[in-house]
């Protein structure tokens, strides 16, 4: 842990980390071949939502299970 | 942003004051302990909450005597005119201009809660405003005296990699419960591995087929039975015909067994009754030869005495003295033989009397003997009696049983045969299709049993396979899910490496541009990245860092990495240095001038000295004097 306490993030600056984050993302799946034969533009998505969630709300509000129920469920459509 | 101006009131050596500020350099201008720190560390703490120095108690920043100081800021952000005032208690106020009139408006006023909002909305951190913005005494000091672990903790901060990374543990986390939920579904589905399957419907074919068959077989049987189709009934009673016929040998010859030596029953009993006749006329036996031996006793005893005295006598008359040995006295001779004469007369009919009554006692013992083999006799014929009766009862009811079974047997029994044409063998014999539709309903009932035993099976085996597609699917959601963890976190990692590049590649070509302007061209390539944030540059083909530098270069080179880093991170607008050309030499600090005055052409800039020649330097400088004391601007 960062010795330093937790400040929320300029949003501009938020917007931008996702946009990157996103695209990171995206470059991964298009790249991995682990990750091309099981995941898709949904699983992309849902793990985007999932960081902008944890972004917006702060990991101490995130539990671990609310994050691996977002994932999971996303996973089972 | 632009900073209009700084209100305080018993804020550090200030009472109550308010100090204007306005586009381009600002100089806050005065000697040493006149409150030019102040200022700086006001600004900073009206926007963070948190003092400039480090280690420094909110309460210490308040006037000395007073409870409790404010600062406070009144500021133009996009269209907007704020005041935001921060008390050393933690309190926090922002106020927004009304369009119309002079009145502000409160926006919030909270303590802790309220940075958050106020984060968000002016779009800045405590660690941009530390790091690219501010300047205070001594920093760059202790900047170099930081360890790059430190320095790397600054940089997370400054980008928000820090939070990245606490995002980053999340996704690590829910990989692991993904890992652990995906081996508990691989577990699941080994521990239902099904390998005979086939085999099962292959069987359950084979004996569906067997079954048909033998069904038909049977069917075909019951068509060909007897006229009254009771063939099985037949069997069964001749079955308990056979049983009852050799019950009913077996209790004859028990019967006959019994009466050895009697005819019959009849006489039997006959029997029976002359032995109770014997018996009973032969009531006083035992009395009778109980007299005859007491006679007999008392007669033997007599006979003893007799042939005593006789003897004595003889003795006597052969006796050579003539007199009595015992007494001495004369016998006479005559007298005694008459007197033995007399007692051997008396013994001889004692003797025949024993003899007599001897006889009869002998006769009456073999009587009583005799009796008493008639009476066991007796016993023993009564037993054979009742014997006998139970034998003869069992033999009625087998009898009636017996004629009841012939009587329903002889009824069923089909006609008899034509004499010409052919027969089938069951036609034959039905009995023997009765057996053969026995045996063959037995085996259909074993194959139906194993039917429905391997039907069971089946049922389990299709609901294995059932849950085994199911568990598939798990497995398949669960793979989905722990790539997708995987991908978020491989997806940070890059994100961080991305963040690094994108924010610090335009912050190290920033540097490189003032360097080209302060007409600093000898550093070249700078590098924010490999030493955490510490510039290592190459100077005239030597890799150097910013330790390595003088200390006017130092400065120099410092205050333009701020504005490279302060523009890359997006730049606030505003720039507040506490006296940078401390310890500059006179060609350095005016380079240091030229720097601010170049950087006051796109943004505000706020700077302390108490140096006449940086007063010089920036004559179009908006001034702001501050006095020992009593300050005043």
């Amino acid at each position: 842990m960062s010795r330093y306490t937790f400040e929320p993030m300029p949003s501009t600056l938020e917007n931008e980390l996702i946009e990157i984050y996103e695209r990171e993302v995206e470059k991964l799946i298009e790249s991995e071949s682990r990750y091309q034969s099981d995941l898709g533009a949904a699983e992309v998505s849902t793990v985007v939502q999932a960081f902008r969630f944890m972004l917006e709300n702060g990991p101490d509000k995130v539990t671990v299970q609310m994050l691996y129920d977002m994932i999971n469920d996303s996973s089972g459509d | 942003m632009r900073l209009e101006r700084i209100i305080l009131k018993s804020f550090g050596c200030f009472d109550r004051r308010d100090f204007d500020l306005s586009d381009g350099v600002n100089l806050i201008f005065g000697p040493n302990f006149s409150g030019k720190s102040t200022l700086v560390n006001a600004i900073f703490f009206t926007l963070t909450g948190k003092p400039i120095v480090p280690k420094v108690g909110l309460p210490a920043m308040a006037q000395s005597g007073a409870a409790s100081g404010t600062a406070g800021l009144i500021f133009h952000n996009g269209e907007q005119n704020y005041q935001l005032f921060r008390s050393t208690q933690g309190e926090v106020q922002l106020r927004l201009k009304e369009e119309q009139g002079d009145k502000w408006r409160v926006l919030f006023t909270g303590k802790r809660s309220a940075d958050e909002d106020l984060r968000k909305k002016f779009h800045f951190s405590y660690h941009q405003l530390a790091a690219a913005t501010f300047l205070r005494e001594g920093e760059i000091f202790e900047f170099l005296a930081r360890q790059p672990a430190d320095r790397r903790d600054v940089l997370h901060a400054l980008l928000g990699i820090d939070r990245l990374m606490d995002v980053r543990q999340r996704f690590i986390d829910g990989r692991r419960i993904a890992k652990r939920e995906e081996k508990r579904i691989q577990d699941h589905q080994r521990s239902m591995r099904v390998t005979t399957v086939k085999n099962h419907r292959e069987e359950i074919e084979r004996v569906e087929a067997e079954l048909k068959h033998l069904e038909s077989q049977y069917e075909s049987l019951s068509d060909s039975g007897t006229e009254t189709g009771d063939t099985a009934l037949i069997a069964e009673l001749r079955q308990a015909h056979e049983r009852f016929q050799k019950e009913i040998d077996g209790l004859i010859q028990e019967r006959a067994s019994t009466l050895r030596g009697f005819t019959d029953v009849n006489h039997l009993r006959t029997s029976i009754k002359e032995i109770e006749a014997a018996t009973a006329s032969a009531g006083g036996l035992d009395k009778q030869r109980d007299k005859l031996i007491q006679g007999v006793g008392s007669l033997n005893s007599q006979v003893q005495t007799l042939t005593a005295e006789c003897e004595t006598l003889r003795q006597l008359i052969d006796s050579d003295h003539g007199h009595c040995p015992t007494c001495h006295q004369p016998v006479q001779q005559k007298v005694i033989a008459g007197i033995l004469k007399e007692k051997e007369s008396a013994r001889a009919t004692s003797q025949k009397e024993l003899d007599a009554q001897q006889k009869a006692l002998d006769e009456q013992t073999a009587n009583i003997n005799a009796l008493r083999g008639l009476r066991q006799r007796h016993q023993l014929m009564q037993g054979k009696v009742e014997q006998l009766e139970q034998i003869e009862k069992r033999l009625t009811k087998l009898q009636r049983e017996f004629d009841g079974v012939a009587s329903r047997l002889g009824a069923l029994q089909p006609p008899p045969a034509p004499q010409t044409g052919v027969r089938s063998d069951a036609a034959a014999d039905p009995v023997q299709v009765a057996e053969q539709r026995r045996q063959l309903k037995y085996r259909i009932d074993s194959l139906r049993r194993r039917l429905v035993g391997l039907n069971k099976e089946e049922a389990v085996l299709a609901h294995k396979l059932q849950e085994l597609q199911r568990t598939q699917g798990q497995a398949d959601q669960i793979l989905r899910t722990r790539l997708s963890f995987e991908l978020a976190c491989e997806g940070i990692d890059k994100t961080i490496a991305s963040l690094q590049h994108t924010i610090l590649q335009p912050a190290e070509k920033e540097i490189q541009r003032w360097l080209e302007r302060m007409d600093l061209t000898r550093f070249s390539q700078i590098d924010l990245k490999s030493q955490h944030l510490l510039p290592s540059l190459n100077v005239e083909g030597v890799e150097r860092n910013l330790l390595l530098l003088s200390g006017s270069e130092k400065m120099m080179l410092y205050l333009c990495f701020k504005a490279a880093l302060s523009e890359a991170l997006g730049a606030l607008g505003f720039f507040v240095f506490d006296d940078p050309t401390l310890h500059l030499d006179p060609d350095r600090r005016g380079a240091m001038i030229d720097f601010i005055q170049q950087l006051a052409e796109e943004h505000q800039v706020i700077v302390t000295s108490n140096d006449p020649e940086v007063r010089a330097g920036l004559p179009d400088a908006h001034l702001i004097e501050t006095v020992p004391e009593n300050g005043s601007s």
